[in-house]
């Protein structure tokens, strides 16, 4: 049986990246980028490092095993890797994500929709009424949900066209529970909306946050949803409809605000804070960290390799650290 | 030549000058990014493309240590200079350091000739809370113009100072801005009123329209409890209308000053990390905005004395 307790951390790695740490992305495969502040990228392993790729670099992700694109503030979508680099300008452009062949990358009031046979060509581009893009998940098949100043919309990629939309102030994070169909927003306020994602309407409302939550996770089934905001996380457990099933527990996680937050396989979470302290946590016993981390400045992204226990930190100096997550067991 | 032009001169003529790139062509197209923490309500207006452009800014391995915001007129700097100081991770990260406006002095004056008014709303906001208003094309100016304009500006912005520049910033000019903005330390004292010894302004230019500069000033050692008590009535009662709120607290006990900036609903207070004016016993309150009541805020203030 799992027991979370005698959870250990063990480094791979350790490095640096030029200009200070902002983005990690895991491919499906387990290959991991690295994007420093000044567009310096680390590839898979400490010596693999390119020249500034992208001068503001935003969000990026890895389309199949091979090529990667990189949403930039000032160059658009910029695509590298196995291939012709190439970028295309969209507007604003802020998130980006490619699943099975399709890159979808959110700009300023519209989305730019990539497939394999034009990623070094125009996509095709959908105005989405929700002002400037500042989340975007997929949640299964060729939906994708898209997190504006305004609202939120569900996109059908293939097709082009917006399926649903809800009106809401100021979506800043989302996280998605595709086989679940669950989805959770954050907006300005602080407050969380629990999302069924086959009958779009504004959803479940979770108070209790007096300050903004910043980040989110949810657990695959959908069950579990993690916020946090300033140094506290909370957890919320709940039900089929996405009733909170009891009060939510609220830690003082952190001694400085959460700048970053994951859920990773055995529903393990990583959070990283303003000084420089990686905690995981285990929803089995949220009271205290399973296993930490120290790192030299602010953490600014911690990413799990997608069904794996392998973990990804950077910091604001750019401090990179892999490291192994082994979840304790007990006879 | 507007904001953009100018942060672009300013960065050339001072390599210690970072002016960030937040976006790329066809940026003239894209919106400003306004949400708001309860919908719909304009006093939590909050600029996201401006949050997230300077986070993206200070975040990295080497940051700046000071930070100057550069706007338009027509730009909603109150709503901007809100977003920055009230955003928890900004906060950690930015310590405000001035406000510049770049306007057109030729416009401006000939729009204050024409209708007495050098706008109205957020143009004439921008102007009342900057540290430094700069004058493009006051070389222009007929002697009228000038006489309109100085005076319509001396009534709306005595915190400020104006530096004055032609078509184009010239390299001698671009290092004299340069020197002067990186010289503000506005947002982290009270601001030296009426650009020179503090003067007593009370109820200058008092209308709805057009906002107010009132400074408050005590000698008696203060209350910290009081002193709270009076910034949240205060937010309370004026927050809707206040664009610049600064102040220096000489509290009973504490060797130190306690500082507040703030604007709109928002001020936060903290212990100064070296003495001022208030090490004497002084305390400063400036306010900056729409519909103050000097009596009132007068009266308040006095109360915060230790009794």
């Amino acid at each position: 049986m799992t027991d979370h307790l005698l959870t250990s951390i063990d480094e791979r790695w350790r490095s640096t990246v030029d200009g200070g740490g902002r983005l990690l992305a895991w491919s499906t495969g387990g290959r991991l980028l690295v994007v420093g502040a000044d567009g310096h990228t680390i590839v898979d392993e400490p010596h693999k490092t390119t020249e500034p790729m992208t001068p503001d670099p935003v969000d990026a992700a890895w389309i199949g095993e091979g090529r990667v694109v990189i949403a930039d503030a000032v160059l658009g979508a910029v695509f590298a890797g196995s291939g012709p680099s190439e970028n295309n300008d969209v507007l604003g452009a802020s998130r980006v994500k490619s699943v099975d062949g399709h890159t979808v990358l959110g700009g300023d009031d519209v989305v730019a929709l990539f497939d394999a046979a034009r990623h070094t060509s125009s996509p095709r581009v959908v105005g989405t009424g929700i002002g400037p893009c500042h989340t975007l998940d997929h949640i299964g098949g060729s939906q994708w949900a898209v997190g504006g100043t305004r609202g939120l919309i569900v996109l059908d990629a293939e097709a082009g066209t917006v399926e649903a939309r809800v009106d809401l102030d100021g979506v800043r994070a989302s996280t998605a529970a595709a086989t679940a169909r669950r989805f959770v927003v954050a907006d300005l306020g602080g407050v969380l909306h629990v999302l069924d994602l086959d009958h779009i309407t504004p959803g479940i409302e979770l108070h209790g946050s007096a300050e903004p939550v910043r980040h989110l996770a949810v657990g695959a089934a959908g069950d579990l949803v993690v916020a946090a905001a300033q140094e506290d996380l909370s957890w919320w457990r709940l039900d089929a409809v996405g009733h909170p099933t009891h009060e939510p527990e609220w830690v003082a996680a952190h001694d400085e605000p959460v700048t970053a937050l994951a859920m990773g396989a055995s529903d393990l979470v990583a959070s990283g804070d303003a000084g420089g302290t990686v905690r995981i946590w285990s929803p089995l016993m949220i009271d205290y960290p399973v296993a930490s981390l120290a790192l030299d400045d602010e953490i600014v992204a911690v990413a799990w390799r997608p069904g794996g226990t392998t973990l990804a930190v950077a910091s604001m100096s750019g401090s990179v650290v892999v490291c192994d997550v082994t979840a304790g067991a007990l006879a | 030549m507007g904001a953009d032009d100018l942060v672009g001169q300013l960065a050339t003529a001072n390599d210690r000058i970072v002016a960030p790139t937040w976006h790329g062509p066809g940026a003239g197209l894209i919106r400003a990014d306004i949400g708001h923490r309860t919908p719909g309500c304009p006093c939590c207006a909050m600029r996201l493309d401006v949050i997230d452009g300077l986070m993206r800014t200070v975040r990295r391995a080497t940051r700046p240590d000071r930070v100057f915001l550069v706007a338009d007129q027509d730009d909603d700097l109150a709503s901007i200079v809100y977003s920055v100081l009230s955003d928890s991770d900004l906060m950690r990260h930015v310590r405000l350091d001035g406000v510049a406006v770049v306007i057109d002095a030729v416009a401006t004056a000939t729009r204050i000739a024409a209708t007495g008014s050098v706008g109205g709303g957020r143009d004439v906001d921008g102007l009342a809370l900057a540290d430094v208003i700069v004058l493009r094309r006051f070389g222009d100016l007929t002697h009228g113009g000038f006489e309109g304009l100085t005076t319509v500006l001396d009534e709306i912005n005595v915190v400020g100072t104006r530096l004055t520049v032609g078509h184009q910033l010239s390299s001698t000019a671009a290092g004299d801005l340069a020197r002067a903005v990186t010289g503000l330390d506005a947002w982290n004292h009270v601001p030296m009123v009426g650009r020179g010894p503090l003067r007593l302004v009370s109820g200058v230019g008092v209308t709805r329209e057009r906002p107010s500069t009132i400074l408050l000033r005590q000698t008696a050692p203060l209350d910290a409890a009081a002193v709270d008590a009076w910034l949240d009535r205060v937010i309370d009662s004026y927050g809707p209308g206040l664009l610049r709120l600064q102040a220096e607290f000489a509290v009973e006990g504490d060797v130190l000053p306690v500082r507040c900036h703030g604007v709109r609903s928002f001020a936060a207070s903290y212990m100064s990390d070296h003495a001022s004016a208030s090490q004497h016993g002084e305390s400063l309150v400036v306010l900056v905005g729409h519909g103050l009541d000097a009596t009132d805020l007068a009266s308040g203030f006095a109360s915060t004395r230790v009794q």
